[in-house]
């Protein structure tokens, strides 16, 4: 490498990304394609649901526009704002203090704030709501203690209830990425920022910060298309959103198509906060030249141990030891009359389904994730992320999307078949679990590619350039470099997925075969009648079940 | 890292295997299959008994109304329901509107179930009623003080009154009953009213208004009778009583849960069974036993805890108003601001 | 001139293993040391310990007279004004070549901090390249933000930690008397970290040659060439072989190549201690030993190594002793062929004879 023509080897380093060496061209085609196979596959539903633009929805717009639209498009943009500040601040602050220093607990909380995420928002918003409110044992008991009108208190509804409980169940996401960026990130750049004057504390605000944002991004946008997406929350705090008003359009003016224009109106808007984050990042690298990855702790000593130590509990408590002993109080008094066999079913339901859509959903994020790496041309980085839009959609939306594409598909065989052979064979897909399973795709491919794309980034080119050295291609290459060096974005990436799986309601409603009920589907037929007692059990349930990726994920990281 | 390979290699076959093994498989003829927005334990067990008497099983799955009845026009004529169940009539209507009921004609059914309980067309079925009424709080309101729906809009109700959210059905059901005895105009007006009268925001069930009341944040709110009797089965000590409104008028509000046969049902002599059987004494009676539900067969009396709540006039008017009417209703809350 | 660094007595210890033994040094303002030796000698650990980033189990301390550390103070790096560069850059891939030089001006008034930064852009001349990404430049261009971006807060003391041992050999070269004269315009006073003794001599003005968590000997270039005061030393710096010989009087010492005089003593052997045949080892380097196509001792040459003007000769004598010799190039030799020397040592230095 000749060092002194930097202009020349700029040149020369890009058109090697782009055009890769003759040894490649073997997979040229796979990995080339990859990205658009992958996309168009999430792509065919989002169409479903755009294509209702050019079918008209009477008045329904016009209605809209006139009464709720312009509160409900405020209350969405301050909710999401809400949010997403909210949980960076607690999910990045939580993570810089599990990765960076040391104090009594550090162990427990690492892995115990990663809980709340397994609990459905809508749950931990009832029971939240359920404490807090005019009727919760709170308010009751200083009505009681006062003998005075707690009418004074601001009511528990609306902006600021729905901002509380999503920021805690949604900063899991955030914590979780933002701690394997700190904890991967070595200690040279902030040494460097010492050795230039800078505190710790200011080197963490001006080098780990900006050299993990990929991975705070990565939540940040998770959470703000789980924001967008939700509905359950929401509707227990009856603040009207932009996913309430694609409800509304839907289940109450009977109009699946004004749904759907907003709907589209959505991701629309997610694409462009999307790209426009992409624009802003496109010539940083975030990789290091050499990673010093020591484990070494920063112990902290008298009061700060203390506020540590009660900062992460006091949040733990709020997000889940609060929510959890409400519903075990419920669950125990439930037990005895609601448990039977079939229990064991839901549980193994939702374990076999989380672990086989893990399985997928990995094995593609990491299959889009190397294909850019390989070519990072803009066609391929539009696909990757048209592939990952399928997480801002409502659920209940994008189940409608996934599931006529898949009868269009099954009919279109049928019609096949039926020219050919003159016999019905009846739906293939639909009604499978493969269907199910093609649905989780389009909606948690997200989840899956942000954290193992964050991890590529810090994976240096000369890494690819020394193993190509060794003859090393494609999926060896793959195999055993990347995936070595990516593993734990990889688990980071695994155990949101199974647990956004696993609690997952819409599409499993709506795709399941018969028969295949889920704890999630449990929980939800048993909360849509108001039995919240009844639902505590297979809350639970869905918990304990939620603690066996996240314990292997801390298993793996605290190596 | 290898054996990630291979596992790669090995989970098309994996799938391939498991997609037959759970593939849709072709339909005995002794069975039936039925999309429920009726959750699992509302419905199971009339399930249940109508396979003990017949033989013929039942394969269900619930959803959502707006889901189902996507999912049975996604499906097309290649469906596997044979029958749709709801909890409301106006989602009835518009499958019925969207052409996924098919009219059928049984002698049983039409004896069993009154006539505004049911389509003209017999595209579907009341199959138990659900009473949309008045609780209120006995140490703060005098029950001389109630009186209609329409009187919750008086001033006299002023930060006394708690509703449920209008995004719940029943409520939009309710006021789609009400534009059609009053007109839109004056309807809007009552509405106005109401959300003038209210003491906090709308809440997010039925029982959280009920035990708002309890609380006395508020003194009266609108609920269905079958979540009052749930709330005082756990809560007996609750002072909340229940008040049966427009008695010397249209009489209480009531909407269905109710059934009808799919276009393209593939085992139509089973589906319309299973519709008679839950027509029949037996099933209503698990109707009125399993969710203190009004049994829409004039002939079964109520469980003893919902006929304790005494006897009361319902109003006639059919039920295919409220599906008619109900993006009607939605606008005019809308208009007047009941979130 | 006032010392700018001093080391007093300082000793790590890790896991009872002892990285560094008791070390002192001395650094005088505007000088630039440098710490040299094999990869594993601590060398890198003492300049840590310097930066702030580890802590030491005794001694002290001082930079610019103020306690900076010892057994139980340790002043956070930050508060240390000082300067790093590391070996492998650590520049901030997030942030631009300008910004990566700035990072260091938070206290300085914006207009201050561009001043700063375009004078040092033009210091290490990246004029061009100012508005580029760390990713986007050579490896050489990465190591002149380096150094401007560690020189940009004017520390007291500049810390540089094998900084040149990315880069190619030419490039090696040239980057180091660069950096020397920038420390040098500068009036820097720094300390270097290498394992490399050319890129120290053409750096520092002091070199410390490491071995074990010591330093053996702290001097000039010249003298730990030609004055070693160590066996290590001796064979660290530059080439050489050591040739057994006797003393035949107190200023001549016999060797199988002939009589050398006038001899240096290392510090383990004292001038005043010797006797008339006492055995000696005597240090010879291949500048030392010379062609002569006349003369009668005889050599065979064993190896060779072509060095342009000159070749590097292995050479072995009858007696089985082997000699390095520096012969102008144009004697070109072929292996096995034997050549006439001579002994052409002004000064040698002289160990006593090693025990074994």
């Amino acid at each position: 490498m000749n060092d002194e023509q930097p202009d020349n080897l700029g040149t020369k380093l890009s058109a090697s990304h782009q055009h890769p060496s003759p040894k490649l061209k073997n997979n040229i085609n796979f990995w080339r394609l990859a990205p658009f196979c992958v996309a168009s596959i999430v792509l065919i539903p989002i169409i479903v649901v755009i294509s209702s633009i050019f079918t008209p929805a009477d008045d329904i717009w016009h209605h809209l526009a006139e009464t709720t639209l312009p509160s409900v498009l405020l209350n969405t943009f301050w909710l999401c704002l809400g949010v997403v500040l909210g949980a960076i601040i607690l999910g990045t602050s939580l993570a810089w203090l599990t990765a960076i220093y040391d104090f009594p607990g550090r162990k427990f909380f690492s892995w115990a704030l990663l809980l709340p995420m397994a609990i459905p928002a809508y749950v931990t918003a009832f029971v939240v709501l359920g404490l807090f409110d005019y009727t919760g044992p709170i308010q009751t008991y200083l009505r009681s203690w006062t003998g005075a009108e707690s009418n004074w208190i601001p009511d528990f509804y609306g902006r600021s209830g729905a901002i509380l409980v999503m920021v805690l169940a949604f900063y899991p996401y955030i914590y979780l990425l933002a701690r394997n960026a700190f904890i991967t990130q070595g200690k040279r750049l902030i040494e460097a920022a010492q050795s230039l004057g800078l505190s710790r504390k200011q080197g963490f605000f001006k080098v780990a910060l900006p050299m993990a944002r990929p991975w705070i991004i990565g939540g940040a946008m998770l959470t703000l298309m789980e924001t967008l997406a939700d509905f359950g929350t929401v509707s227990v705090f009856n603040y009207d959103t932009f996913t309430t008003a694609i409800y509304k359009a839907w289940f109450s003016l009977f109009s699946l198509s004004a749904a759907s224009q907003l709907a589209s109106l959505l991701i629309i808007l997610v694409f462009i906060i999307i790209i426009i984050e992409q624009q802003l990042r496109a010539r940083m690298r975030f990789a290091e030249s050499k990673s010093s990855r020591t484990t070494f702790r920063i112990p902290l000593l008298g009061w700060k141990r203390l506020a540590a130590c009660s900062y992460a509990f006091s949040i733990l408590f709020i997000a889940f030891i609060l929510p959890c002993s409400q519903l075990l109080i419920w669950a125990i008094d439930e037990i005895n009359k609601n448990i039977d066999s079939r229990y064991i079913e839901f549980l193994i339901h939702s374990l076999t389904l989380s672990t086989i859509a893990t399985l997928i959903i990995g094995s593609v994020a990491i299959l889009l994730v190397y294909a850019t790496r390989l070519y990072s041309d803009k066609a391929t980085h539009i696909a990757v992320r048209i592939a990952t839009l399928g997480y801002a959609l409502p659920g209940a939306v994008l189940a409608v999307g996934i599931f006529i594409s898949l009868a269009w598909i099954d009919t279109q065989f049928n019609q096949i078949i039926l020219m050919l052979f003159e016999i019905e064979v009846g739906f293939l897909i639909q009604g499978t679990i493969i269907a199910m399973l093609v649905a989780y795709l389009v909606r948690f491919l997200a989840v899956g590619h942000y954290p193992i794309d964050s991890a590529m980034q810090r994976v240096t080119r000369s890494i690819d350039e020394a193993a190509r050295g060794f003859g090393l291609t494609g999926w060896s290459l793959l195999s055993r470099i990347h995936l070595p060096i990516l593993s734990s974005g990889i688990f980071t990436a695994a155990t949101l997925v199974f647990v956004d799986v696993m609690k997952e309601m819409p599409i499993t409603l709506m795709t399941r075969p018969f028969g295949w009920d889920t704890l999630a589907i449990r929980i939800f037929t048993l909360t849509s009648e108001g039995a919240w007692n009844q639902a505590a059990l297979p809350a639970i349930a869905l918990v304990l079940a939620g603690l066996i990726p996240i314990i292997l994920l801390m298993r793996q990281t605290e190596q | 890292m290898t054996s990630l390979l291979s596992a790669k290699q090995l989970l098309p076959i994996l799938l391939l295997c498991i997609s037959f093994f759970f593939m849709a498989s072709p339909l005995h003829a002794q069975e039936v299959v039925v999309y429920s927005a009726r959750m699992e334990q509302l419905i199971k067990p009339m399930f249940d008994a109508f396979t003990t008497e017949t033989g013929i099983k039942v394969k269900f799955t619930t959803d959502k109304e707006g889901a189902l009845l996507a999912r049975l026009q996604a499906e097309g004529k290649r469906t596997p329901a044979d029958v749709l169940i709801t909890s409301d009539a106006g989602n009835l209507w518009e499958a019925a509107r969207a052409g996924l009921l098919k009219s059928i004609s049984s002698p049983i059914l039409e004896a069993n179930i009154p006539v505004q309980l049911r389509d003209p067309q017999g595209q579907w079925y009341g199959l138990s009623i659900r009473a949309r009424t008045l609780v209120y709080n006995k140490e703060k309101v005098d029950p001389s003080e109630l009186s209609t729906y329409e009187d919750l809009a008086n001033p006299k109700w002023k930060g006394r009154l708690c509703l449920r959210s209008s995004k719940k059905v029943y409520n939009q059901s309710l006021v789609a009953m009400m534009i059609a005895e009053h007109g839109e105009a004056k309807t809007e007006q009552i509405v106005k009213g109401w959300v003038a009268n209210l003491a906090t925001e709308p809440l997010s069930d039925d029982t959280k208004a009920m035990e708002y009341v309890a609380a006395g944040r508020c003194d009266v709110t609108l609920v269905n009778s079958y979540y009052y009797g749930r709330l005082m089965e756990t809560s007996p000590n609750l002072p909340l009583v229940i008040f049966w409104p427009n008695q010397e008028n249209n009489g209480v509000h009531i909407n269905i849960s109710g059934a009808g046969v799919t276009q393209h049902s593939k085992h139509e002599a089973a589906a319309i069974k299973l519709l008679e059987f839950l027509s029949s004494e037996k099933a209503q009676n698990l109707f009125a036993d399993v969710n203190f539900e009004f049994p829409a067969n004039p002939q079964i009396k109520p469980s003893p805890v919902v006929t304790s709540w005494g006897d009361f006039k319902k109003s006639p008017m059919n039920m295919i108003k409220a599906g008619e009417l109900q993006a009607t209703a939605v606008k005019l809350m809308d208009r007047v601001g009941y979130r | 001139m006032e010392s700018l660094l001093k080391l007093t007595q300082i000793h790590q210890s890790y896991h009872q293993q002892e990285i560094i033994k008791h070390l002192s040094l001395v650094l005088k303002k505007g000088e630039i040391g440098c710490l040299l030796g094999p990869s594993g000698c601590g060398k890198t650990t003492v300049l840590r310990c310097i930066a702030g980033f580890e802590s030491i189990s005794s001694g002290e301390i001082t930079i610019n007279g103020k306690i900076v550390c010892n057994a139980d103070f340790n002043l956070p790096p930050e508060q240390r004004r000082i300067g790093m560069v590391f070996q492998d850059y650590a520049l901030f891939p997030h942030l631009s070549v300008s910004a990566n030089i700035g990072f260091g001006l938070q206290q300085y008034t914006k207009a201050e901090r561009t001043h700063r930064i375009n004078e040092l852009i033009t210091t290490v001349g990246l004029t061009e390249a100012s508005d580029r990404y760390p990713h986007e430049l050579s490896g050489g261009q990465q190591q002149r933000v380096a150094l401007a971006r560690a020189l940009a807060p004017r520390p007291d003391l500049l810390l540089l930690d094998e900084p040149f041992s990315n880069l190619d050999i030419s490039l090696r070269e040239r980057l180091s008397l660069e950096v020397r004269d920038i420390l040098k315009d500068q009036h820097t006073t720094a300390i270097l970290v290498t394992h490399d003794q050319t890129e120290a001599f053409s750096v520092a003005d002091v070199i410390g040659v490491m071995h074990q968590g010591e330093i053996l000997q702290w001097d000039t270039a010249y003298n730990l060439y030609h004055h070693p005061t160590n066996r290590f030393v001796a064979q660290f710096i530059g080439q050489g072989t050591f040739v057994p010989g006797h003393f035949i009087s107190p200023e001549k010492i016999q060797i199988a190549l002939g009589i050398v005089e006038n001899p240096n003593y290392s510090d383990y052997f004292e001038q005043s201690e010797h006797t008339t045949n006492e055995t000696v080892d005597v240090l010879l380097r291949p500048d030392d030993i010379v062609y002569n196509e006349a003369s009668a001792l005889q050599a065979t040459v064993v190896n060779k190594a072509f060095r342009g003007a000159n070749i590097l000769y292995t050479l072995k004598l009858s007696s089985g002793q082997t000699l390095l010799s520096l012969i102008p190039s144009h004697h070109n030799h072929s292996i096995g062929e034997s050549i006439g020397i001579q002994l052409a040592a002004d000064h040698v230095v002289v160990f006593s004879r090693e025990k074994t």
